[in-house]
């Protein structure tokens, strides 16, 4: 039983962890309220499901399952780079470039689907690589597992590098750009546009998982991420360890307790209320009691 | 000064082309009856009423009269629902067929300010969510599908006697079902000696979220019609078919989409009893006056590939007719 919930926490969590980590990079560092990331979550989602319309049945399942990541990934960039546009040329502010995104984005994908609910059955799940004998473990965990290691590698590698670091100065101090000379545009847009690729590609992978794409597959996601971000920032705070880690823990812990309230019955009528109480709380602890940062947080290069 | 008359001209011309719109939305050609159809979202099961309506209508009328449909179609947003009835009362047409309960009660709230006089029938609607704020008004009539969950239940018994727990998802917005499961469905539950654990939920994509946790000792999945919960049938169906328990739908297009059993009506059924009863109306042989049409469940759909993937094992005589007088019928997913 423990390690049925247990593995359906970790399944929850890993497929919408390409989402937070996405968040991470616009909310938390950026410091950015996007609430683009749901047209990037729904239009990674939609063009997930022509790239499965077109592929030849005869395809294996890992070179599909590539094509479709890749795909899903430019969609969602394609929305973070139609954001950014709206903000950096035409002086608008985030907000309002998000929400032009979410109504721009949720119709081209009400469009593009014919429908307002597509079912995903009909397809072969391309999650499932046989790479776990069928148990009371998902097969299509193990692909997760791998998507996700390779994430978060890659997130830990950027976030050494001057672009990684570029991005966090971002949003801390945007003058640094002004003083230096360098051209803060190209940060806003590269920021961005990689952290919709990353919701692009959690839109693929519940769509996948749920077995349909819907025009309110996005619907409630923003406030989702910011919990789960809360959770991480407050995790690495209170507990030391890098903001590397901010949003795989964070998304861990919303999931845990998502699966504890269930197990325990507690009346799911009010769980969003429930959500947001969490979210002040957080907001609170965060306030009195980690207004000086740990001595046991490590850091390297920024803070990071 | 040349700017000053450049706006006036655009001015002009722009609300212009807007009376014109204005004014082409309200004509009405001699002798054609303006039928406004009015429904809140694009939905298979939505579809298939209209179109039965139509092609009654039309059948029953056929060389009698001539009919114009008008569509008002809410694409679920409730607001733009709530101008477009406005918009169909300002248009005065013959008769207003409506379908779901949010479009009915819509309608009936206009009533109230509107007063308008020309005949409504609200097809597909829940009369007891109706009545709520009073009687109807004696131009309004509702053709109804009413649940059988006592009958629901027995057969699933009859299908699966070892089922002692069942699962019941529901979308926990819809007042309707709600007030189904507590006054109608537990007590039939408990007639059978079934438990009941429910799972209510608000958006489609919460169902793959949270069914997982919920599924442990369950004999069986159990939804209603509610659309936000049947449009998310995917995810029931997987999970359905991974843990190895019957998904059991109250309507019969679920059936074909991967449920193993279905109990209810046929949509086109309503359709068929609206267009029937707006002909009669039409046609001057009836007059509209607070008509409550109730149409009952009488079909069980199985789906004999989703029975066996979600483990159920159909008894012989469950193939033919049932002296309980539903029928059954197979369907199968290629």
């Amino acid at each position: 039983m423990m390690l049925h919930m247990l593995s359906i926490i970790l399944y929850q969590s890993l497929l919408i962890f390409p989402l937070i980590l996405g968040g991470f990079y616009t909310i938390v560092l950026m410091r950015l309220p996007d609430l683009a990331l749901e047209a990037a979550f729904l239009t990674g989602a939609t063009i997930s499901m022509l790239v499965m319309a077109f592929l030849p049945k005869d395809m294996g399942h890992l070179p599909a399952l590539c094509f479709i990541l890749f795909s899903s990934a430019l969609a969602g960039s394609s929305v973070g780079f139609i954001t950014s546009i709206l903000r950096e040329k035409l002086q608008i502010s985030h907000l309002f470039a998000s929400i032009i995104s979410i109504g721009f984005f949720t119709s081209l994908s009400r469009f593009m689907l014919g429908a307002p609910h597509v079912s995903l059955l009909v397809y072969p799940s391309y999650l499932d690589l046989q790479l776990l004998p069928d148990s009371l473990i998902k097969p299509e965990l193990a692909s997760l597992i791998v998507i996700a290691i390779l994430l978060a590698v890659a997130h830990r590698f950027l976030l050494k590098t001057q672009l990684g670091l570029a991005v966090e100065i971002y949003g801390v101090n945007r003058l640094f750009f002004k003083f230096h000379r360098l051209k803060e545009s190209f940060i806003a847009y590269t920021g961005t546009t990689l952290a919709h690729s990353l919701a692009g590609i959690s839109g693929y992978l519940v769509s996948q998982s749920h077995g349909f794409v819907d025009t309110s597959l996005g619907s409630g996601i923003g406030l989702q991420v910011i919990t789960a971000l809360l959770f991480g920032v407050i995790c690495s705070e209170r507990l030391g360890f890098a903001r590397t880690y901010q949003a795989l823990a964070g998304v861990c812990c919303y999931f845990t307790l998502h699966g504890l309230l269930l197990i325990s019955g507690f009346d799911l009528t009010y769980f969003t209320g429930l959500q947001a109480v969490a979210v002040a709380i957080c907001c609170f602890y965060r306030r009195i009691y980690l207004s000086a940062p740990s001595e046991k947080v490590k850091t390297y290069g920024f803070g990071v | 000064m040349f700017s000053r008359t450049k706006s006036f001209v655009f001015s002009a011309l722009f609300f212009a082309v807007i009376f014109s719109i204005y004014l082409m939305g309200q004509q009405r050609s001699e002798g054609i009856l303006e039928v406004a159809i009015i429904y809140p979202l694009e939905h298979p099961s939505l579809e298939k009423i209209r179109i039965a309506f139509e092609e009654k209508l039309s059948l029953k009328t056929e060389n009698k009269l001539s009919i114009h449909f008008t569509y008002y179609n809410g694409s679920g947003n409730r607001l733009l629902m709530n101008q477009q009835v406005e918009q169909a009362f300002a248009k005065k047409p013959d008769l207003i067929f409506s379908i779901s309960t949010i479009s009915a009660s819509m309608i009936l709230a206009a009533l109230q300010k509107n007063h308008a006089t020309m005949p409504i029938i609200c097809g597909a609607a829940d009369i007891d969510l109706l009545e709520e704020s009073g009687p109807l008004p004696h131009n309004l009539s509702v053709v109804s599908d009413v649940e059988d969950y006592p009958k629901q239940l027995k057969l699933l018994k009859k299908i699966k006697p070892s089922a002692q727990k069942l699962l019941v998802v529901y979308d926990q917005g819809a007042a309707k079902y709600q007030r189904d499961l507590k006054n109608l469905f537990e007590p039939a539950a408990l007639k059978e000696n079934i438990e009941l654990l429910t799972l209510p939920i608000n958006l489609p994509q919460e169902i793959g979220q949270k069914i997982p946790l919920k599924m442990d000792g369950v004999d069986g999945i159990m939804i209603f019609k509610d659309s936000t919960v049947v449009s998310a049938i995917e995810s029931l169906v997987k999970a359905a078919n991974f843990h190895k328990v019957p998904l059991y739908a109250s309507d019969l297009d679920s059936v074909a989409k991967g449920a193993a059993l279905g109990f209810g009506i046929e949509e086109e059924k309503t359709g068929e009893e609206s267009g029937a009863l707006a002909a009669r109306v039409l046609l001057r042989e009836e007059e509209l006056f607070s008509q409550k049409i109730f149409l009952k469940p009488q079909m069980l759909l199985i789906n004999t590939s989703a029975a066996s993937m979600q483990g159920l094992s159909i008894p012989e005589d469950a193939l033919k007719e049932s002296p309980m007088g539903a029928i059954y019928r197979e369907s199968l997913i290629k």
